[in-house]
């Protein structure tokens, strides 16, 4: 083994590859045979990326001005397989707020990043019972009120705040929870009452690059 | 870019240019291959090579007789296991191959993750103890911090581009002597899918500063992220 290994260093010690600029070329080869594997490979792709004010769609953008939020708001075009999406993504009296239009301007929802505390407690209490039986342990990650309905009734919302309004509530609950021994997050949607009405399991996003 | 943003910046690059014309620094490039996979459940296997190759020295810094040189190959292993969504403890293996010398390095490392609205944290402790035949063993106690941000959207989407910093304070104790080694490494990363990322930057390195006069490393950090 050490006669090997000493066999390599003695090898590398010679340096004539990399004296040349061959080690450089030969990384550079790599990852263009990444790039090009990649630019063939047919995975499903979605991207979010942020927009200039002037592409958006004039309903959608006349809504937000409609609404006076007076904030500095980022916009962005989010792409999937089947869909195209427009949001208004902005803080507003300490809450972050994204408002969701379809690819002609049309509103689709409004979602607010809520504390656990901001749930009413009967509600929370229902919540708290269905989740614990599909997961024995759970953590929460993110709650977020999700708002549905009329245009009128979501730009009275907007303008007026939360407490009163005629909109559609869900809660959209993003938990993490260890099942059958391994760690996953976990995305739940329950309606006003608290009963849940959908469970999905998330993608974890690669953390490698910041471990190692 | 504004004129002030243009001045600050050519304060920042002429301050480096600076630092690189005095006499105690090395400057080369930092190849890496990082391949990691999940072997069931919480536990994952991860092997990294590393490899260093030096293109120039200060003139009061004579480690190499002749250059460029490829100075050393790292293998290392770590085996990791996810205690939480959020924290990962590992530990493993390193050898070096240097200039005709064998080094070894256990290490053992306690990562700490975070998602922000549009950021990604890390901070990451860590030891390592390193044992050759020719040098004193060393022993290391390291504190990392690292940030990910997305150069569009709210999170780093397939096929986009990505700023990535870190910054790590090295104590390091070897023969009865303490140091510290503070290292920057600014880097422009590219996630072509989830399992495949590229990163290219600056890794700055500076050390010796305590009792002696500074040494500072340049390193140009190439490096692939690969998982299956």
């Amino acid at each position: 083994m050490t006669k090997w290994m000493k066999m390599i260093t003695k090898n590398l010690k010679s340096r004539s590859l990399y004296r040349n600029g061959k080690f450089l070329k030969l990384l550079i080869f790599i990852l263009f045979l990444h790039l090009t594997y990649n630019s063939y490979s047919q995975e499903k792709l979605e991207r979010e990326y942020k927009i200039d004010e002037s592409e958006v769609p004039e309903k959608a953008s006349n809504f937000i001005k409609e609404s006076e939020v007076d904030s500095r708001i980022n916009w962005y075009r989010e792409e999937s397989e089947d869909d195209i999406s427009i949001e208004a993504k902005f803080k507003n009296k300490g809450k972050f707020y994204s408002v969701e239009f379809s690819e002609s301007g049309e509103i689709q929802d409004i979602e607010i990043i809520v504390r656990k505390k901001e749930i009413p407690e009967e509600v929370w209490k229902i919540l708290d019972e269905h989740i614990t039986e599909k997961f024995a342990k759970y953590g929460i990650i993110k709650i977020q009120t999700q708002f549905t309905g009329e245009a009128t009734w979501l730009l009275k919302l907007l303008k007026e705040g939360i407490t009163d309004h005629d909109c559609i509530l869900k809660y959209e609950i993003i938990i993490k929870s260890q099942v059958e021994k391994e760690w996953s997050k976990y995305e739940i949607l329950a309606d006003e009452e608290g009963e849940i009405l959908q469970v999905k399991k998330i993608v974890i996003r690669n953390t490698d690059n910041l471990e190692y | 870019m504004n004129t002030k943003k243009f001045f600050i910046l050519l304060i920042l690059l002429s301050s480096h240019f600076y630092l690189f014309s005095q006499n105690d620094h090395l400057f080369g490039i930092l190849p890496s291959l990082n391949i990691n996979h999940n072997i069931s459940g919480n536990w994952t296997l991860n092997v990294k090579w590393e490899g260093r190759q030096v293109y120039s020295q200060g003139e009061a810094n004579s480690e190499f007789e002749d250059l460029p040189v490829y100075e050393r190959n790292d293998v290392a292993t770590l085996i990791s296991y996810k205690t939480d969504l959020q924290q990962v403890i590992a530990m493993g293996y390193l050898i070096r191959f240097e200039m005709g010398e064998l080094i070894h390095r256990s290490i053992q490392q306690y990562t700490f993750l975070e998602s922000g609205y549009s950021s990604r944290r890390s901070h990451r402790i860590s030891a390592d103890q390193t044992f050759s035949k020719v040098e004193d063993s060393e022993f290391r106690f390291r504190y990392r911090f690292t940030i990910e941000k997305p150069l569009s959207g709210v999170k780093v989407d397939e096929r986009e581009f990505y700023l990535k910093i870190n910054n790590e304070y090295l104590n390091i104790l070897q023969g009865g002597e303490y140091d510290l080694e503070i290292r920057i490494v600014p880097v422009i990363g590219y996630k072509f899918t989830e399992d495949l990322k590229t990163e290219t930057g600056l890794d700055y390195r500076i050390d010796s500063f305590i009792n002696n006069k500074a040494s500072h490393n340049y390193w140009l950090s190439l490096s692939i992220y690969l998982s299956y």
